[in-house]
């Protein structure tokens, strides 16, 4: 059965490009156009990953992250933040809130492909 | 110019009208003591007559130079008032230009930006069906032609595979029935061994009641010599005589049957013989369409195997290049963001001027901090060429949608 993999982006273009990475790869997408969105489409369901932006409208994905980890079904679930932003304090404000990894757009699909592959829950 | 003209009448008026007063006083003391035995005092009356008038016009040059003064300082200030006037009415014109012109910049920019968005987006799903189809026809042509380890049961090397059993068993199941002819012709070759001896008792038969014939006729000749008393034993010997020409009938009988027997086993081994030569050369050329039927079909699933393998290899090929452009396409994000935060400044500025002009109305005109305003500007930055922009550097217009390897941080 396919792993399920989240995407969190204000941006319909980028979830387009992340979604033909990994729908490629044989995972299955489902996509939240920010935090807010991301948390109430979620409603429990399990997912593998998530792949969150950090600037987005009405909740930003440092906040989403850490609503995210208080939710006990998805205390658990890793989080790859993809940004523009390149900052160091916004990348340990990243670590803070419970994200794994930091990848900074744009991104190459293999790259990121392993990194997915690296920390998809079993 | 017409405080200075009025000011110049003034400075030439005054001398005029302080030299009259002398004159005044002169014609005075001529008319009323010039005449009169007080002539010292009418002489006294003019001196001081004319030192009043020189006083008068001394007094009518300073104030005339001070006048002059005061109008060029008069005409300094206003200068400097017109010009303020005139820098005042631009700076409204400016902010009046802002007013109206920000929320259309910022309106502008967003039109591009969600243009631009939608028309990337568009782009990237077009794409995505595109890997999606190619996807499926790889792996509906891999199926057919069992590309990878052949296990599909439709594939063609499956189809081929047993179809391969199938008329192999038939051509075996072929052989194994001329095999049990051959063995059945072998059974019925040891009847013919069977008949030969049916006929040589048949002929034993014969051979015995011929004898038996002739043990019969001495008998009834023995009887004759009997006479009476042998007549009932001469019955006897020519019922025994009947019985053995019956029985040397019934011989010749069993010896012709058997021969009938004979050839038609005979007929039978050469006809079944004749027809397991014709199953023979039959089954021989069975098997020899079926092997050159089966080879053409392997070379048939072969090109078909190694065209899918070529579809195959070209879709991955088309997939990696739309990897590759999918790397590119994000190009759109980051010009995305940086739009919006132009548009967002543009929003922010355009308040800010309101704000101002709310408050200048009012009577305060509050001093804008330009460093302020920058550093919070600065602080909405989400990309590094936004900030190297900020900073001037001229790495700034380098696009980094081209990226080498990909930064990315493990916690």
């Amino acid at each position: 059965m396919a792993k399920t993999i989240m995407i969190v982006d204000d941006s319909a273009s980028l979830r387009q490009v992340v979604g033909i990475a990994l729908r490629g790869a044989g995972y299955d997408v489902i996509e939240g156009c920010d935090g807010k969105d991301a948390l109430a489409k979620l409603n429990g369901q399990k997912v593998h990953l998530v792949i969150s932006d950090v600037n987005m409208p009405n909740m930003d994905g440092i906040t989403f992250v850490k609503n995210l980890k208080q939710m006990p079904a998805y205390k658990f679930t890793p989080v790859i933040m993809l940004t523009t932003e390149s900052q160091e304090g916004k990348k340990q404000e990243g670590q803070a809130a419970g994200a794994k990894a930091w990848v900074v757009k744009p991104f190459q699909p293999a790259q990121m492909l392993a990194a997915v592959s690296k920390l998809v829950m079993p | 110019m017409t405080m200075r003209a009025n000011a110049d009448a003034w400075l030439w008026m005054s001398p005029l009208a302080s030299g009259g007063a002398g004159v005044a006083a002169l014609l005075g003391v001529s008319l009323f003591g010039g005449s009169g035995p007080g002539g010292a005092g009418v002489q006294f009356a003019l001196a001081v007559a004319g030192f009043a008038t020189l006083c008068a016009w001394a007094s009518a040059v300073r104030q005339r130079a001070a006048l002059e003064q005061l109008t060029r300082q008069a005409e300094d200030l206003l200068g400097q008032a017109r010009q303020t006037l005139r820098q005042q009415s631009g700076v409204a014109g400016l902010e009046q230009v802002c007013d109206k012109a920000a929320p259309i910049w910022a309106k502008q920019i967003e039109t591009a930006r969600s243009q631009t968005e939608e028309g990337v987006t568009g782009v990237a799903a077009r794409f995505a069906a595109i890997v999606e189809r190619l996807q499926a026809s790889a792996a509906a042509s891999q199926r057919a032609a069992g590309g990878g380890d052949g296990t599909e049961d439709g594939c063609a090397v499956a189809v081929l595979s047993r179809s391969e059993a199938d008329l192999v068993a038939v051509n075996r199941s072929m052989d194994a029935a001329r095999h049990e002819r051959a063995a059945m012709v072998q059974d019925v070759r040891k009847l013919i061994a069977y008949t030969a001896d049916l006929k040589k008792m048949a002929a034993d038969v014969e051979e015995i009641a011929s004898q038996t014939n002739l043990l019969a006729l001495n008998a009834a000749i023995e009887a004759a010599r009997a006479g009476e008393t042998g007549r009932g034993f001469a019955v006897v010997a020519d019922e025994v005589r009947k019985l053995s020409n019956l029985s040397s009938d019934t011989g010749r009988k069993m010896a012709e049957k058997a021969g009938v027997i004979n050839q038609a086993i005979s007929a039978v081994i050469a006809g079944t013989e004749k027809f397991g030569e014709e199953d023979a050369r039959q089954a021989a050329e069975a098997e020899q369409t079926i092997h050159r039927v089966l080879d053409n079909f392997r070379e048939v699933a072969g090109r078909l195997s190694e065209s899918s393998g070529m579809l195959r290899r070209e879709s991955e090929g088309i997939r990696a290049e739309i990897s590759e452009m999918l790397v590119y396409l994000q190009f759109q994000d980051r010009v995305s963001q940086i739009l919006a935060h132009v548009r967002d400044n543009l929003d922010g500025l355009h308040a800010r001027l309101r704000q101002y002009a709310a408050e200048r109305s009012g009577g305060s005109a509050p001093e804008i901090d330009a460093g302020a305003w920058l550093d919070e500007m600065a602080l909405g930055y989400t990309t590094a060429e936004q900030r190297r922009n900020h900073r001037d550097d001229k790495a700034g217009a380098a696009s980094p949608a081209t990226p080498g390897a990909m930064e990315i941080t493990f916690f």
